[in-house]
């Protein structure tokens, strides 16, 4: 077993670190810190133009429609690496959806046509994408959905509602999950690519949250949309597998920016432990301390063991249901505790937006619901242990 | 054994409701095909065949009775011999 990194594994990493540092750290116009947009709820749109120009977004896509063509582990070492250099986490939100839960579907099941059409501009990031799955009764339940899809001819009308959808506000492209044939359930749900401006899709204002303010997320109501057989993504009835699929991707790359996030918080939490002063002496010298940051360093290690041992194993092309559960579950318990610990670690400071530890607690606990909630992961795990 | 036999003792191994199980019977409408139990039972073909299930096999066609599901273990493993 090899767990070193080549090196040319080791050069990309860093490069997209280096990259992330200095390129992402501020915009050239108002709201320029991540700390101002995340008061606004503003989108670092700059910071997404500059991802497509880095290749972040082409990562990977085949270079025959213009992208990098980079396996599982080194999309997962970028995005470790950006989740590291870039305090944005909203806006890495927005670019894992786009990529991870568009532009992989469309590269698992589209068309030759299908991807010709979209995924040289969204690899440009002249199209951002978004994946319209939950509906407001059908959560962790997600293949109970009621958006229906009814066939007409050589089309399909799609009628229902999507909420909680990322990127909703911004999207080109949607990749809508709709059933044609509730009876069926999950055999009967089927993916379809629907583009802003087509009649009858709206998306509602951007909703509130707790953290990634950074990253819009919105409803997305459908009113006889029609879609043309062409834009059925995959065949009828495959939705299940399409989102299966990319669930998989998503719960190795999307938990890989948390991970470099963690290592972002460990960095800057030795440090203060370093500086601050209690009692005479550097906080980082009571064990109390050291001992917190020593559980922080263990859960970044495994975390990193664990999501990479799925992202290997996708790259040699094996399912990896059960791994996938548990490192999806081990990284968002560790990104929240690991912010719990930061924020403590700072006392008062900690709790005060100014010092930037907060916001990484808030944007953290997302991480427990989004991909499938944690809750979920369990009985995922718990089944395929045959209970 | 059979593929089909196989397959139908994991059906009457992990679901109650599948103790007068036939191959050819549709398993969605006796309800023995969950989003889970098809997680699950795709471990199983994994496992117990060997087979390695691409992510666009995991299509409800393939699914629909344990004939359809024999029939694509069989022509998976004669992809692997050939
Ligand atoms: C930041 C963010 C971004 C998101 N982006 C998207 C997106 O881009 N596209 C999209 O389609 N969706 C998106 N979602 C929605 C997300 O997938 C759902 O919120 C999630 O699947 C849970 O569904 P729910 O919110 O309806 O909760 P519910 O399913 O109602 O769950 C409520 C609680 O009950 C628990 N629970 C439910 N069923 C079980 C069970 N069987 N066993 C044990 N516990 C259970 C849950 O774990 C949870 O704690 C996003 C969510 C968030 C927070």
């Amino acid at each position: 077993m090899d767990f070193g990194l080549s090196e040319e594994q080791s050069a990309f990493k860093k490069s997209v670190y280096d990259f992330a540092k200095k390129e992402l750290a501020s915009a050239s116009a108002e709201p320029k810190t991540t700390r101002e947009r995340d008061k606004v709820g503003g989108f670092f749109r700059e910071g997404f133009d500059k991802c497509a120009e880095f290749g972040i977004l082409a990562l990977p896509v085949p270079e025959q429609y213009g992208g990098l063509g980079k396996d599982v582990v080194d999309c997962a070492l970028a995005m470790q690496a950006l989740g590291r250099g870039c305090t944005d986490s909203g806006l890495l939100f927005t670019i894992s959806s786009h990529v991870f839960t568009c532009e992989i579907p469309l590269l698992q099941f589209g068309s030759e046509e299908q991807k010709q059409r979209f995924l040289p501009r969204m690899v440009k990031g002249e199209l951002i994408g978004c994946h319209a799955m939950s509906e407001p009764e059908a959560g962790s339940d997600a293949f109970s959905l009621t958006t229906s899809a009814e066939k007409r001819g050589d089309r399909f009308v799609l009628n229902g509602q999507k909420t909680f959808i990322s990127n909703a506000p911004i999207a080109d492209l949607f990749l809508v999950f709709a059933t044609t044939n509730r009876a069926r359930g999950w055999a009967g749900v089927t993916g379809f690519l629907v583009e802003r401006g087509a009649k009858g899709l709206s998306v509602g204002k951007p909703l509130e949250k707790m953290g990634l303010k950074t990253s819009p997320t919105g409803e997305v109501v459908l009113e006889d949309v029609e879609v043309p057989e062409d834009m059925v993504l995959g065949r009828v009835g495959q939705g299940s597998a399409i989102f299966n699929a990319e669930m998989e991707w998503e719960r190795s790359c999307l938990f890989a920016l948390h991970l470099g996030a963690m290592e972002r918080q460990l960095e800057d939490t030795i440090r203060y432990a370093k500086e601050r002063k209690q009692f005479g002496q550097p906080i980082g010298s009571f064990q109390a301390v050291s001992h917190k940051i020593a559980d922080m360093k263990v859960r970044i290690e495994l975390a990193e063991l664990v999501l990479l041992k799925v992202a290997w194993l996708k790259a040699k092309g094996s399912r990896a249901s059960l791994e996938s559960a548990i490192s999806k579950l081990f990284v968002s318990e560790s990104f929240v505790q690991n912010s719990l610990d930061a924020v403590q670690i700072r006392g008062g400071y900690g709790y005060m937006a100014e010092y930037e530890v907060e916001r990484d607690l808030r944007d953290a606990i997302g991480s427990k619901i989004y991909s499938g909630t944690n809750e979920i992961q369990k009985n995922i795990i718990a089944s395929l242990l045959g209970l | 054994m059979t593929t089909q036999q196989i397959l139908l003792g994991y059906f009457a191994d992990t679901n109650a409701k599948a103790k007068d199980l036939g191959a050819g019977d549709s398993l969605l409408d006796r309800g023995l095909l969950d989003s889970m139990a098809i997680v699950k039972l795709i471990a199983f073909l994994e496992e117990r065949f060997g087979v390695q299930l691409g992510d666009d096999e995991f299509d409800p066609d393939h699914f629909e009775t344990v004939d359809a599901i024999a029939t694509l273990v069989e022509s998976k493993l004669g992809e692997k011999k050939s």
